[in-house]
């Protein structure tokens, strides 16, 4: 159990993260948490993949995945404030979440500097995270955002070969299926990506 | 010398102990409207205290400065709060967009300061939760609202901080705030001039209904 946390935490603060919060386990598909919810509670991704969607001007915008790897806060940007949550996490693969209280991640923040230094570090991945995806909006022509979008799944899945749904692309990246599906003709043509019935190949 | 009338120290929550260590350890520093504060190319190592005037914040796109929020003496008042948790830079920029006036702490009595003062602590998770949330609702806007809606918003937003009806902007300006082109831009804004919702003269665009 103990490999789950980062080295630097000490046996003292493992001890309280365990004892004060509790594990749940997701299935694929599942929602671990929604945008508009204020709750009291912080979730420690510790095992599996989930989706990272934005929730703004009731939509939902792709950002990103994240693995379950180094004890990852997932809603660090809300982590010790009570505002009103700003992403939902869809799981992909089963996954293993630590629930904690906020009052107890405060309270560690406070008495346990490399906690504290743990939960600033997700904060910054969370906001280069934000960046990036603002920055490739802003850059990126669509065939450059499709393909990156691609290989950032593929990234993730850890396999060349992914399953893919033009509807989901769509709803992704915000753009009509019908310009999706133009796109990945236009990536075939371009011999950087090869499609079968239900899977894209990335080359 | 701080003004002891300025918005900063007008501030209600902020511990009076903290106004007096500002003002014996700041370094002051005055803006004129245009000056560049910081760019991702000279970030600082201190955290700035806004005690006048009000700041742009861009962020570097295709060699345009996009929009991303503003921040002001009176409720939004620290500079560089997103790198007070970053080690990593982000390419953004602080332009005074009035005249400003602004106290400089390194970082490290800025960290000290955080646990003498508990409503510095408070005051810096808000700041950095309400810009993030600027930058995530301008994310969203990108793709969900048409150029129109968002330079609207833009304007309006600009002539609340700025406190004025009246704004001195240029078309390419816009068009750089907003990664747009001055063309459109320029048919965004007979588009809102026609619905009545501004007013344009020489270089100046008024918002109607301002009040």
């Amino acid at each position: 159990m103990l490999n789950y946390f980062p080295l630097l935490f000490p046996d003292e603060l493992i001890q309280k993260l365990t004892s004060k919060g509790y594990y749940k386990y997701y299935l694929p598909g599942d929602i671990i948490l929604t945008g508009k919810q204020t709750p009291d509670l912080n979730f420690f991704l510790i095992d599996g993949l989930v989706k990272i969607y934005l929730e703004k001007i009731d939509k939902k915008f792709f950002i990103s995945y994240q693995k379950g790897h180094d004890f990852c806060l997932l809603n660090s940007s809300s982590a010790l404030s009570s505002y009103a949550e700003n992403f939902s996490f869809k799981v992909i693969h089963p996954s293993k979440v630590l629930i904690l209280s906020k009052r107890h991640v405060f309270d560690y923040c406070h008495h346990f500097p490399s906690f504290r230094k743990h939960i600033f570090d997700c904060y910054q991945r969370e906001y280069l995270m934000i960046m990036d995806n603002l920055k490739n909006k802003l850059n990126t022509p669509l065939l450059n955002h499709l393909f990156n979008y691609l290989k950032m799944k593929s990234i993730f899945l850890n396999d060349h070969k992914i399953p893919y749904s033009i509807l989901e692309i769509s709803e992704d990246l915000q753009f009509s299926k019908k310009s999706i599906s133009k796109g990945l003709s236009q990536l075939e043509q371009q011999k950087k990506i090869v499609r079968n019935i239900n899977t894209i190949t990335i080359l | 010398m701080l003004h002891p009338t300025s918005d900063l120290f007008n501030h209600t929550i902020i511990e009076q102990d903290f106004k007096h260590v500002l003002l014996k350890y700041g370094n002051k520093q005055c803006f004129t409207q245009n000056n560049i504060i910081l760019s991702p190319y000279n970030s600082s190592s201190h955290i700035g205290f806004i005690t006048k005037g009000v700041i742009k914040v861009t962020f570097q796109a295709s060699e345009k400065e996009f929009f991303l929020f503003y921040l002001n003496a009176k409720n939004n008042f620290i500079i560089n709060d997103i790198n007070i948790m970053l080690e990593t830079p982000l390419h953004v920029s602080y332009t005074a967009a009035t005249d400003v006036k602004i106290y400089w702490v390194p970082k490290s009595l800025f960290d000290k300061w955080i646990t003498d003062f508990p409503m510095l602590k408070n005051l810096c998770l808000l700041t950095a939760q309400a810009n993030l949330d600027s930058i995530l609702e301008k994310l969203a806007s990108v793709n969900s609202f048409v150029l129109k809606d968002r330079l609207f918003n833009f304007l309006r937003e600009s002539a609340l901080q700025l406190e004025t009806d009246t704004l001195k902007i240029l078309t390419k300006t816009l068009a750089n705030n907003l990664n747009s082109s001055s063309q459109s831009i320029s048919r965004a804004l007979n588009q809102l001039e026609k619905e009545l919702k501004i007013q344009r003269s020489h270089k100046k665009i008024t918002i109607c209904n301002y009040y």
